[in-house]
């Protein structure tokens, strides 16, 4: 009985030791898009200014010298469309993707968590893309691949 | 010759002596009808309500023993509510349904150490309230589950000891297993009253209560089992 009491105390003082750190939540509001060599499969620096009809900010995000780049995705939507404007040249590249919205609070004392799930293209004017990752997590590398 | 003579002999024997132990008095049968009830309040619950921010809950148990199985039942309701740069709340009510088995043989004492399995349900709705910057501006972000549904089981490991008179207090730790959740859409619920955080699927928890006993027969005397 003496130890049965004991092991259940352990169990129950461990089950409460439940105050979590904001940053161990994995769940990213995010993708990640790496781009891609289409001849050599390599990482490929790329610079892009990119827009979305939905974003605030009005000149979009500016990457240069980048082989990956995140960008958000809209909680109130289940689809958004980016333009990618190539720095340096008239070319420009579209991409859209359908995804579901999730919210969960990892922590009261944290903000609400957004992240994404089932991932999908809908349409992209890139030379080849594919969706290894369809939930946006900290612990995938990459959401989507371009090839170009 | 003689060792099998002997042999023989002493299987007799043996065959003998055992139907010697079936002629022993058969024991006393069981006397399953309900003898005592206890009515319960969960004192940690009703204390968190009284003390605690932002949680309104509590708890009733009823009990009906019978031999050495208590038939359990407790109701509940929770309503938690979280602010802080967001408000989550999240209300509905429980029950838990099952049996414990009391390994103290005195039903006079009306003190329990036992064992038992529950099964559980809850019925509740959630609802978020957010107001920030994910990356298309400082929006306000409505999300609601209306309807939600949960049900899991449970192992208790129960002690109630008597206090004064009919009065008892007691604890139940809970292993709480096997939590299912339906009617989530995109706000993935925190809590399930009556269960806690949805983290893990399965959980402890411990409860204190407080017992009131109504005895449903006199006992001069304790029974003989």
């Amino acid at each position: 009985m003496k130890k049965l009491l004991i092991t259940l105390a352990t169990t129950i003082i461990f089950s409460c030791n439940d105050i979590e750190s904001c940053d161990a939540n994995d769940q990213l509001n995010f993708f990640i898009l790496r781009f891609y060599d289409l001849d050599t499969q390599a990482s490929k620096k790329v610079a892009f200014q990119v827009l979305s009809g939905d974003l605030i900010y009005g000149e979009g995000f500016y990457f240069s010298d980048s082989t990956a780049i995140g960008l958000p995705l809209n909680p109130v939507e289940d689809s958004i469309t980016y333009q990618f404007d190539s720095v340096g040249t008239d070319v420009s590249y579209f991409l859209t993707l359908s995804y579901q919205t999730n919210v969960s609070i990892f922590d009261p004392d944290c903000p609400p968590s957004f992240y994404y799930s089932n991932l999908d293209t809908v349409n992209y004017t890139f030379d080849s893309l594919a969706i290894p990752g369809t939930i946006t997590n900290r612990q995938l590398r990459t959401n989507v691949e371009v090839y170009l | 010759m003689w060792r099998f003579t002997f042999s023989s002999l002493f299987c007799i024997s043996l065959l003998a002596a055992l139907g010697q132990e079936g002629e022993a008095p058969p024991k006393p049968k069981p006397v399953w009808k309900p003898h005592e009830v206890k009515i319960g309040i969960n004192a940690i619950r009703s204390g968190r309500t009284a003390f605690g921010s932002g949680i309104l809950t509590h708890e009733v148990q009823g009990v009906l023993a019978m031999h050495f199985l208590n038939v359990i039942i407790d109701l509940g309701t929770e309503k938690n509510t979280y602010k802080e740069t967001y408000t989550y709340e999240n209300s509905g009510n429980y029950l838990r349904f099952g049996g414990d088995w009391n390994f103290v043989k005195s039903k006079k004492s009306g003190n329990v150490t036992s064992l038992g399995l529950r099964y559980a349900r809850a019925t509740f709705n959630d609802q978020l309230d957010y107001t920030g910057d994910q990356g298309f501006g400082t929006l306000s972000y409505d999300f609601e589950n209306p309807d939600l549904k949960a049900r899991w089981v449970e192992v208790t490991f129960n002690l109630r000891g008597k206090v004064i008179s009919n009065f008892y207090m007691g604890f139940t730790a809970r292993w709480q297993l096997m939590r299912k959740i339906r009617g989530e859409g995109q706000l993935e619920t925190f809590d399930i009253p009556g269960f806690g955080n949805t983290r893990r699927r399965n959980s402890t928890a411990f409860d204190y209560y407080l017992i009131w006993r109504i005895p449903l027969s006199k006992q001069s005397k304790p029974p003989s089992f």
